[in-house]
């Protein structure tokens, strides 16, 4: 079964597995190719093939998106800006980085990559804390207070709950910042 | 950062600065670019660990399985061109053999799905500090030796605050990691599971999933089994991986 470009959009904004399933088949042996025969392997296509849906799906929550090309042709241009970027940053190829991005439909695009660039390394730190902390973490940023999460997490009282809390975020924080990503893409 | 910063930020963020501090902090922010950059790092982070839905949907893209790549399609072509009939015969003859190797041999040797999936822990970070600056200074080297891959000299070190306190978890853990790195498995073991029983700390995650690699070059394929499937039933880190080595293992 084929999806209409619009069925595609409204799947990846609904994280349809379906339609995820579909992209992937569909769209991503000719991604993998561009990347393969542009410096890069399986992994890296793999990694940027799903920045390229996060960063679409995180356009369209922003506004709705009407594409003017096919979901093909839009896809690969997202990857290839992505690809070029990521070559800028291994500084490896002079010959593709110094090609500039002529397509108005992808200006959009950069800002909201390197936003979900930042934001991918702080989810995968904080996916790496314990399942508590994670737990802890969300709750006080879902403003509960420290009485109520000690209750909820079965601390013995606020104190603890506040050293813990603490603890974990420290903890987050500086695992971020020693992860050998954080310069390029905190300063991006 | 100090810790008086970092408080400071974070009681800010949770709006529990009273008016004086507030004001006072409002100062700090205007004169010291750092610690406005700082608190920027904070808000970004906390927005980023409230997208529960991105989270999700990257774990669904990470599940996902890719599609062959060219040559490997060429090959099951080829294959399904073959005559049925010799394909069912040469299947016939050779079935006795073939469930005698999947019997007697797993798909992936322990070895093969360590080097695939064995990676060592490459996240340096002192979380606390005791309150005795002999033993912070040592591990402070040790997790220097350990990040430039000098195993044996960070173990030696490790093996200092060990003596001193068998329960301290950084040590321990990255004790397990080196251990790892140089083939001791047994040893490796029983850093983690020293890890493990400790049960408040921040590495239960990460020792779990290292204790299943002890376990699988230790020729002990059961638990090794045990130790992935409780990973993977969880809600851990590892558990994508874990399932995906317990497809290999069973």
């Amino acid at each position: 079964m084929d999806y209409t470009t619009e069925a595609i959009l409204e799947g990846i904004s609904m994280s349809n597995n379906d339609v995820l399933n579909y992209v992937y088949k569909k769209f991503f042996p000719v991604i993998r190719n561009f990347i393969e025969n542009n410096n890069g392997n399986e992994e890296d296509a793999r990694d940027l093939f799903q920045e390229a849906i996060i960063v679409i799906y995180r356009k369209i929550k922003k506004e709705p998106l009407v594409l003017s090309c096919n979901f093909k042709t839009y896809i690969y241009s997202v990857c290839r800006l992505l690809w070029l970027k990521q070559l800028e940053k291994r500084k490896n190829s002079d010959e593709i980085s110094s090609q500039s991005i002529l397509d108005n439909r992808l200006d959009e695009v950069t800002p909201i990559y390197e936003k979900s660039d930042r934001y991918r390394l702080y989810q995968k730190h904080f996916k790496m804390l314990g399942a508590d902390c994670q737990k802890l973490l969300k709750l006080s940023l879902d403003k509960l207070s420290l009485r109520e999460i000690a209750e909820v997490m079965g601390y013995k009282g606020e104190k603890y709950a506040k050293k813990r809390k603490s603890q974990c975020k420290q903890y987050l924080m500086t695992s971020i910042k020693k992860d050998h990503e954080f310069k390029n893409v905190y300063d991006e | 950062m100090n810790d008086m910063n970092f408080n400071r930020i974070d009681d800010f963020l949770n709006d529990e600065l009273s008016e004086d501090q507030l004001k006072d902090l409002e100062q700090d922010l205007l004169d010291d670019s750092d610690l406005q950059m700082e608190l920027d790092l904070h808000q970004e982070v906390e927005a980023a660990i409230m997208e529960e839905d991105v989270m999700n949907l990257r774990s669904k893209l990470e599940s996902i399985e890719l599609p062959p790549s060219e040559p490997e399609k060429r090959k099951r072509k080829f294959l399904t061109k073959w005559n049925i009939s010799a394909a069912a015969l040469a299947l016939f003859i050779g079935i006795g053999s073939l469930m005698y190797l999947f019997d007697s041999q797993p798909n992936y040797s322990n070895e093969q799905l360590y080097s695939k999936f064995y990676k060592p822990y490459n996240n340096v970070v002192i979380n606390t500090r005791s309150s005795n600056a002999y033993i912070d200074n040592l591990l402070n080297n040790a997790l220097k030796s350990y990040e430039i891959k000098d195993y044996r000299t960070a173990l030696g070190l490790f093996q200092k605050i060990l003596d001193k306190d068998s329960t301290n978890i950084t040590s321990n853990f990255y004790s397990g990691i080196s251990n790892l790195e140089i083939n001791e498995y047994k040893k490796a073991n029983k850093n983690f599971v020293r890890v493990l029983n400790h049960k408040n700390n921040l590495f239960i995650e990460q020792a779990e999933w290292y204790l299943g690699f002890c376990y699988l070059m230790t020729n002990e394929r059961d638990n090794a089994i045990k130790q992935f499937s409780t990973i993977a039933r969880g809600n851990s880190f590892y558990k994508v991986k874990a399932r995906e080595i317990l497809n290999r293992l069973e």
